[in-house]
This record gives C-alpha cells, structure tokens and sequence, in this order.
C-alpha cells in the first residue's frame, strides 16, 4: 500500500518546520548540536578504522 | 571552540591577523540547522599583506603558544582551524562588513548570510552547490542584499548555470 499523498505532504512540511527550529537554534546550542554529531559520526568511522577527533564541548547547555 | 575564538581574538588583538571572519561550514551553522564538520574556516586579512601573503608568521606565532599547523589547518584548543587569507574582493567584502556575533562569554565574527551564499556560489564545488540549495531554503537572506552583491562580483551567470531564480 502507497502512502497517500495527503501523508507525504504532512511529513515533509513538519520535515521543513523542523530544519526551521533547528536554524532558529542559538548559536552555541547549534556549536553544541555539532559537537554530539561529530562524536556520532567519529563513532561510525571508528568502525571503518576512519580515527575522527571531536571537539570538547565546554559550554553547558541545559 | 569557545577557547579557540578567544586564540583567534588575541591574535587579532596582537596585530598578527586583521579582521577576521568565521565562514565555511561553521559560518553556514549559523544561520542554517547543525550538520556534522571538524573544521573552522577562519577568512582572515593579514595585517600590511601586499601581492604575496604568506600564513608564515601565523603560524610561528601559533607555534610559539603550542599550536601546530598540521596538513593546512592549525589545531587550536581542539579545534582544526584553517586559515584563508581574504583572497578576493568577494571575500575582502565579505569580511569588512561580517557580523559581530557571540559565542557564550565569546565574541566573534561570523560573515553574512548573503555573503556566504555568493562564496558559495563563487567557488562552485559539488559541495558547495549542495550546501547552496538547504542555505537558500532557510537562511532567511536579505535578498535585495543578496542580488547586489551577485551583481557586484559577476556572480550572475553562475547563478543561472546552477538554475537558480532570483530569491524573492
């Protein structure tokens, strides 16, 4: 069964809402955001043999 | 990074660097969601640089403080910083007119959201006409601003090669 049209549309509006929050994001929040990716990402290359150094997160965001 | 930006912030202080100006992916973070980078791109105007501009005495200074330079980047308080002298009058521009923003305690600069877009634009990697599309969609850029600066480095042409309509 095909997903209606009507649900795809709704999934790829709350898709472009949520690239909006997280724009909105401030910018430490967003340096913070990056760090937590380079630490998932360094997990994955880490697997591949691929060594990846994530910065330190020194700023608290609560 | 904060640490990294007060290095940056002490060096411009000491009359090492001029202005300078966070653009590349971390610059693109600021106006766009968080995606994964592990390096700064620091544009920066080197103080008195005539025809040849050399990172030489940049990176003597950063050697000095403990920092060494490593396959083009500098690695400061953990963070690979590049450094890309103002190589353009795009990026000269740029830089003059980047934002003074915050980083926690930290201030900083970070280059304009319609100047990043024509750097973008300019330099036209596959990386960066990817990068393009997701900024355009949520940067909110000014686009009369936007148009002006594209007019003013003849960056209108590559804009209709990448077919792209004037943002509105």
């Amino acid at each position: 069964m095909e997903p209606s049209p009507d649900l795809l549309n709704r999934l790829f509006d709350a898709k472009a809402q949520r690239r909006q929050k997280l724009a909105a994001m401030s910018f430490e929040e967003k340096i913070d955001a990056l760090v937590r990716l380079q630490e998932m990402s360094a997990s994955i290359a880490r697997s591949r043999g691929v060594i990846l150094k994530p910065w330190s997160r020194p700023i608290a965001i609560s | 990074m904060e640490a990294t930006l007060r290095v940056l912030n002490n060096l411009e202080r000491q009359g090492v660097i001029g202005r300078y100006g966070i653009g590349g992916a971390v610059g693109a973070i600021f106006y766009m969601e968080p995606f994964a980078t592990f390096d700064l791109d620091v544009f920066v105007v080197f103080p008195g640089s005539g025809l040849l501009v050399t990172l030489e005495p940049l990176y003597a200074a950063l050697r000095q403080m403990g920092y060494e330079a490593k396959d083009e980047c500098v690695v400061i308080e953990g963070v690979p910083v590049q450094f890309l002298p103002a190589y353009n009058p795009l990026v000269e521009e740029a830089l003059h007119e980047a934002r003074d923003v915050m980083l926690g305690e930290t201030p900083t600069r970070v280059l304009r959201a319609e100047h990043l877009a024509a750097i973008m634009l300019q330099t036209g990697r596959a990386k960066d006409r990817q990068r393009f599309q997701g900024f355009m969609e949520v940067a909110n850029l000014d686009p009369t601003l936007f148009e002006a600066i594209l007019r003013r480095h003849q960056l209108e042409a590559r804009r209709q090669q990448w077919n792209l309509p004037p943002i509105s």
